[in-house]
């Protein structure tokens, strides 16, 4: 069985403008890691939401969505703009297509709590198994 | 004149098949309240009620808008047992789109950070419409006679 999870981490570390975005802040799941503060830079937190094997067990097919913070709203924007840059229409090893996904566009909101800005994606990963 | 007859054939065929679509997709926003307020309870998201209450679908010609809004104001109490006031707190109605045929609306403000942290309507949708697919058959045949099927 495909791990999604780790194919999109994997496939994450190898974009350069995701790493010039988030540096070494790239996270999965429900919160950010305790003790990370927007003022450390911009910070990526994915979280699978959803999918399902598609056709045979080689290939699946993935929701994946994207909170991207910052310290700023236009810094927020900005590093979700190199994250959409990096993945959308992207094709790379083990990953047959990503897409951001048809019928959403990245939302501005605030952290409940905090108010730190970030911006909320979703793409789509269709993982194959090589 | 033969044109003229297979177009009107068509024509009806395709009018039909737009009644019976409506039908399916709205007989599929219900299913997807219904598994929606189900992952929120089993998520164990309820703090009120409000937001659980407060999803409703919509169609072409109507929504489930007056009731969610009635059944989500007048929850009143949280979950340490104490007293919250949501009168006013729903949403406006949400219109459908114009190329839209049916949709599923939270008219709790605060369900996208709820969504955003644990998925409750999304995975609704995804397995609302995976099930789906022999129930709308059901549907496209009763709208759909089968005049084939009285010859057997």
């Amino acid at each position: 069985m495909i791990d999604v999870e780790a194919e999109v981490r994997k496939l994450l570390g190898t974009l350069a403008g995701v790493t010039a975005a988030f540096g070494t802040r790239v996270y999965f799941g429900r919160s950010l890691p305790p003790g990370y503060r927007v003022e450390q830079g911009a910070a990526l937190l994915g979280m699978l939401r959803g999918g399902g094997q598609e056709y045979h067990s080689k290939l699946w097919r993935a929701s994946v969505q994207f909170r991207c913070y910052a310290a700023s709203e236009s810094a927020a924007r900005a590093a979700a703009r190199a994250l959409y840059d990096d993945l959308n229409d992207t094709q790379a090893r083990g990953m047959a297509y990503i897409r951001m996904e048809d019928g959403t566009l990245p939302t501005l909101l605030n952290e409940p709590g905090t108010n730190w800005p970030y911006v909320l994606s979703y793409f789509v990963f269709q993982a194959q198994d090589l | 004149m033969a044109d003229v007859e297979v177009k009107f054939y068509l024509d009806h065929v395709q009018v039909v098949v737009e009644e019976a679509t409506e039908k399916v997709l709205k007989e599929l926003a219900f299913r997807i309240q219904e598994r929606a307020q189900a992952n929120i309870r089993d998520n164990d998201q309820v703090d009120t009620g409000f937001m659980v209450n407060s999803i409703y679908p919509v169609w072409k010609d109507g929504s489930g808008y007056n009731e969610a809004q009635a059944q989500a104001e007048k929850m009143t109490t949280d979950r340490k047992g104490r007293s919250v006031d949501h009168a006013g707190d729903m949403a406006a109605e949400e219109n459908l789109p114009s190329d839209a045929a049916a949709g599923v609306v939270v008219g709790a403000s605060y369900a996208i950070y709820q969504e955003a942290v644990m998925p409750f309507l999304y995975p609704a949708a995804e397995a609302a419409a995976a099930e789906f697919g022999a129930q709308a058959e059901r549907i496209y045949r009763e709208v759909l006679p089968d005049e084939g099927a009285e010859d057997h």
